[in-house]
This record gives structure tokens, sequence and C-alpha cells, in this order.
């Protein structure tokens, strides 16, 4: 297998992973900002720097995310659903092979089923709006003035879940604001929160039929209260991967190694030139 | 530039049109702006002639030819006229208003002397009342299932409405005439999309669609004639073009509300993702190609043969209506993906769609649901969805699955 990296250009966060003979070299993750192309640069310079090789060595780049097209240096583009489907069925090595992968980004979420053989076999996304995401966790944790990243252990503290009923952020955020003028517990609104987002991404999996194993994916995944509260609506326990914000970035990757391979193949079985 | 994995570097070279054959694809695409159909029409006008504003080919425009009137498509590009939309409802379905413009556009230049409305949907039924202040309307009734007594009454009704205004009686004889000339059409439609059967046929969906979108837009024989100019060409390129399996785009169906040329256009979308539109259920495509079953105009002229054609054609999909027909499409032109779309202000297919998919990926054909609002708005997300697809069945059939 040879050096390659894959780039996933999501809204919120960039990610980079290089991969070489089955294993994961460097993965490194960066705020996209305003310009994505040189978040991507900047990204791969520093897992090069990282994993001690050199730009020249890299076969071939893949990248992904809403802002894959503009990846200047990328060889090929996948979307993100193939991307994730991919690093999702190599990561998880149990016994029972993946059947449904749940993706939650920061602009959008994303329910693939795949396959025993891990191909994909039919997807769902959710529409234009915001409900669903890791958006809808960010506007609101700005409302309660608490890290994006402290919800989860807060909302493991809730005694009653509050109902948040609307789906909508905007109309959530006021929904959210008279409940804390109503002196209503923060942990019990942040679970109410998380549930309203499993709600959602409960209606996606529904398009698509659940079947386990069900792995979970994305910055979103790295929430225990949200992982909570997905199990609770699916009714089954989630695998989460050590490092869930990188698994489309490493899908990415290995289907870099793929088309190498693939075109090897088809190099091989060409006929000679006369 | 890196390439999308949905188009192979090989696949595009296949894609590449033979200068022939590009050529006359121009014709039909000049036929698309709305300056050549203002054109047109005023010499239409000049001699005196009666212009008869209709949806598409989904009505029985052999009517409109017996009474001497000159049919016109109204619905489906008029990008120019958009400043009249702040008129129209904001959630009105992008078909209907696309009708609205044209008729507006047209009745401004003083060159429609009637709208005929298919009252076969609650949007189009609005239009009734949306047009009726500058237009003049005629509503043709949603026909009752089977009920094609009725059916035969309410065109006769239609005949003697549109006579009114051009003048002349819809007689037999010229309704002979009539229904030959709209059978010379239909045969090169079935001409034309029987050979989008072909792997290697050159034409694209989005090609496909600037020749049904030309029609009546010109002359019927003009177009006919450059149909058949299209078709030989195209029979001609595919015996040169050598198959190359694999590389080969994935073939998809396209079923649901009909796209509109110039506004988001889907089939664009889906061949830009690697895709190629072969096949779809807009009422030129399966109406025309199993014409024998469904189009009885073609060898017996008398009213009591028009209903049939007009109750199997004149709604905007079969999805829900005439599933046998798509599902034969599907098989015989090796369909690989079925693409399902549904305005979000179609209330009507949108019930209709996801049984259908449903039923399409119960007999093992892949699907997807996309829903538009008939703009360009959110094509990335939509481009993102369709490549997802696109990928999936190029790994389907790589995987031989
Ligand atoms: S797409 Fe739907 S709402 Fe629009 S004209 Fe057709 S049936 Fe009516």
């Amino acid at each position: 297998m040879s050096l390659v990296a894959g780039v996933d250009v999501g809204s919120t966060t960039t990610k980079v992973v290089l991969i070489e003979d089955s294993q994961v070299l460097a993965a490194e993750v960066c705020a996209t900002g305003a310009n994505c192309r040189k978040a991507a640069h900047a990204l791969l310079a520093a897992a090069l720097q990282s994993s001690g090789r050199e730009r020249s060595e890299v076969r071939s780049v893949v990248s992904t995310g809403y802002g894959r097209k503009l990846v200047d240096f990328a060889d090929e583009i996948v979307s993100e659903i193939t991307a994730n489907a991919r690093g999702a069925v190599w990561l998880h090595r149990g016994e029972v092979p993946v059947r449904t992968i749940i993706d939650v980004g920061g602009q959008d979420s994303k329910v693939i089923c795949v396959d025993r053989s891990g191909l994909v076999t039919n997807f769902a996304m959710n529409d234009k709006c915001a409900a669903g995401t890791g958006r809808f966790l960010e506007v609101l944790s700005r409302i309660l003035e608490i890290d994006l990243d402290q919800l989860g252990e807060i909302s493991l503290k809730s005694r009653k879940r509050l109902e948040i009923s609307s789906v909508c952020t905007v109309f959530a955020e006021s929904e959210v604001v008279s409940l804390i003028s109503q002196g209503k517990s923060v942990e019990d609104i942040v679970a109410g929160l998380h549930k309203s987002v499993a709600r959602r991404v409960g209606d996606l999996v529904t398009t698509v039929g659940l079947q386990e194993a069900v792995f979970f994916d994305g910055g979103p995944a790295l929430n225990c209260g949200l992982i909570k509260a997905f199990e609770e609506e699916l009714g089954v326990s989630l695998i989460v991967p050590e490092s869930p914000q990188i698994v489309t970035a490493t899908g990415a990757a290995l289907v870099a190694s793929d088309s190498l391979s693939d075109k090897a193949s088809r190099d091989r079985i060409k006929p000679p030139s006369p | 530039m890196p390439t999308s994995l949905g188009v192979l570097p090989d696949q595009q070279a296949v894609c590449e049109k033979p200068p022939a054959f590009a050529s006359q694809m121009d014709y039909f695409r000049s036929r698309l702006g709305a300056d050549q159909t203002i054109e047109w029409l005023r010499k239409k006008k000049a001699v005196g002639l009666k212009v008869i504003g209709l949806p598409g080919w989904s009505v029985p425009v052999e009517i409109v030819l017996a009474a001497g009137g000159v049919p016109v498509r109204l619905s489906g590009i008029w990008e120019e006229a958009k400043h009249f939309r702040r008129e129209l409802p904001r959630d009105i379905c992008p078909l209907a208003a696309s009708f609205f413009l044209g008729a507006e556009s047209l009745s401004r230049e003083g060159l429609l002397d009637v709208a005929v409305v298919p009252g076969t949907c609650d949007w189009k039924r609005k239009l009734n009342d949306l047009l009726a202040e500058d237009t003049k309307v005629l509503t043709l009734q949603a026909p009752p299932s089977e009920n094609l007594g009725f059916l035969s009454k309410d065109l006769r009704n239609f005949a003697r409405e549109i006579a009114l205004i051009t003048d002349l009686p819809v007689v037999s004889r010229n309704l002979k005439f009539a229904s030959a000339e709209i059978a010379r059409v239909d045969e090169a439609f079935a001409a034309l999309h029987r050979l989008r059967r072909h792997p290697t046929c050159a034409l694209s969906g989005e090609d496909a669609l600037a020749v049904e979108e030309a029609l009546m837009r010109d002359d019927l024989s003009r177009w006919t004639e450059r149909c058949r100019t299209l078709i030989r060409l195209l029979e001609e390129e595919s015996a040169m073009t050598e198959d190359s399996p694999s590389d080969r785009a994935p073939r998809i169906f396209l079923a649901g509300s009909p796209v509109i040329w110039d506004r988001g256009n889907l089939v664009h979308l889906i061949e830009k993702a690697g895709g190629k539109v072969v096949c779809n259920d807009f009422h030129s495509c399966l109406t025309s190609l199993y014409a024998p079953e469904i189009s009885p105009a073609r060898d017996d002229v008398a009213f009591s043969t028009l209903p049939l054609r007009w109750a199997r054609s004149c709604f905007c999909s079969a999805v829900g209506e005439d599933e046998g027909l798509i599902f034969r499409a599907i098989e015989d032109f090796r369909v690989e993906g079925v693409v399902g779309h549904t305005y979000r202000a179609c209330g009507r297919l949108q019930m209709r769609m996801s049984s259908f998919l449903r039923r399409a990926r119960d007999s093992g054909i892949p699907s997807l649901a996309v829903e538009t609002e008939g703009d360009s708005n959110d094509t990335e997300r939509l481009l993102t969805r369709i490549e997802a697809f696109i990928e999936m069945l190029f790994a389907r059939r790589r995987s031989g699955a």
C-alpha cells in the first residue's frame, strides 16, 4: 500500500488523514474558517510534518466534504457519503459488520445503509434546515453559555429531561430562552436538546431502515449525552470510534488507495503497445 | 483540476459529441429562447392565425391543429419573464409558474389568443384564477378514469371552444390530417427515445430534454424533419462508437415532476455528477415509446379514439398513474438507478413518490428521492446527494451486484 491522503473539508472543521500499509500515520483537524483551500494546504503540511514524510511521497490525494471541489491538490474527489461509509466499515472490525452509519456533521446529517460487503445500498440526508445537525447544538450552546464540548457531561446529570418541541433552530432558540427565564435546570434543557436532535436523526433512520450494527461518527459523536439520546431513540447500542471526526477523511484516504490499486490492475491487463 | 469519481476520464471522451450531431442540436437549443418563439409567433399572427398556448404535449394537440390554431408550449423556459414572479404565490409549483410566465409574456406581446389549462392538479386549476385577468383561459377537465365516453364529450366541447377562437370548425377531414401530423411527431419521438436504449447512443438526457422542449416552439413539420435528421446522425454515430461497459455512465430513469429547462435543471445535475438520463416519464417519452398501445390516433382519427391518448398522458408523471409503463421502460432501457423528483409544492406527487421508489428498490433498482423548488438554490447539496448516488451505482457495477 502506498502513502495516500484523505482531505475532508467540512463546514466547521477540516480533517486530513495519511494512511500507509493499512495504518493511519497521521490525522489532523482544524477549523475550516473562511478559506477552505488554505486550511487544507496547512493541514496536509501539518500531517506530513507529524509523520515525518514528504509531500512528494504522497501517491494520491482524495478530497471530500462540502469544500471538496476547492482542494486544488486533490487527484480525485468523492462524496462524503461514499467516503464516510468506506471509513466506517474499515474502522469497525467487530464481529457483527456495520450495516447502518449515522454521520452527524456541522451542517448536515446523513444515515447510510451498507450491505454485508460494505457497499452503500441507500442513504438519506437532512434537508436545508440545521435541525438534527451539529449546528443546532452549536447555536443553542451559545444561548446557554456553555462550551460545546461540555454539553454531553452536563446532560448526563439531567433528572427530568425537558421537551423541546421546535425542531427549527430559530424557534428552538426562543423556546430555550423561555425555559431559562422560567428557571428550568440547564441539565434538563440540554438533555431535551439532545433528544430533539435524536428525534430528527431518528426520522432519517426510519426512511432508510435500521439494521445493526449501527456506527455513529462525526464531531457530535464526541458528545456522550448525544450518544445516550440516540441509543434511547433508536433502541440499539451504537459503535462510536475513538476519533469520530476523522472517519470521512479516513474513508477518502482509503478511496485514494483503492483507486491506485484499480489503476494498477487496469495497467496490468492493458495489452502491450504495438 | 481533480476528477470526480463519478466521471472517469475515458468516459468523458466517450461523451464528446461529433460536430454533425452537435450542430443538429444547435437547432433545438436555439428554439429554447423566448425571442425565437416570439419571432415565430409574430409571423403566424401576421397571416391571421390564432395562437393556442398549451402546457406541453399532454393535451389533444390534434384538435388545435384541426381548428387551424398554432399550438405553442407555454411551460418550461420563460426565465426572461421572471420579474412577473412577484405576482405569484410564493409556494406555487415551479412548473405551473413557468406556464403562467409563458402565458403572461406572450399575452403582453399580443401573441396569445387562449391558454389551455388541464385541470389535473390543484396548481394547474389555480392557474385559471391567476391568469384569468388578462389572458383567455380554457380549462380541460381531468379525465375521470376509464370513463372514455365522458371524455369524448369533453373533447367535443373543447373542440367547439377552440373553433370559436379560430373561426374554423373541427371537421373530420381536418382532424384526420392533424392526427397524421401528430402521429409523425410521435413516431419521431419514439424513434429518438428507442435509440437511447443503445449503450453507445451519444444523445445525453439533457439533449433529449432540449429536443422535447423545442417541440411546439416551431412548426411541427420542421421539428419532425430536424428530429429525423438528428436520429440519422445518431445512428451513424453510435455505429462508429466502441462500447466500454465498465466506464459507461450509470443509466438513470428520471421519474416525477417534469424538470424546467432553465431553472436548476435536474437532468443537467445528474449528468454533471457522472450519470446518464436514458429515459424519463415526462409526456413525450413514455407515451410515444409505447404508442401502439396508448395512441390510437395513429391509425384512426375519430373523436372516440382521442380520449385514450389524452387520458394516458395528461398527468405530469406516470408515478401513481401508470407505473407499469415505468417498470417496462426500466427493463427495456437497462436502467441502473431511478431518481424520483418532486417539487416541494407538488402534494400530488409527494404522496405517491415514496411508495413508487420503494417498489423500485424492492425490484432491485436503487433509487434516490430528490425534492427541489425548481430553482438553482441549494444546488451544491443536491449535487452531493446525486454524486453519492452515482458513486453507489458505479460501486454496485464493480462488485457485480
Ligand atoms: S408538478 Fe405537481 S403541482 Fe406541478 S403541475 Fe405537475 S402535478 Fe401539478
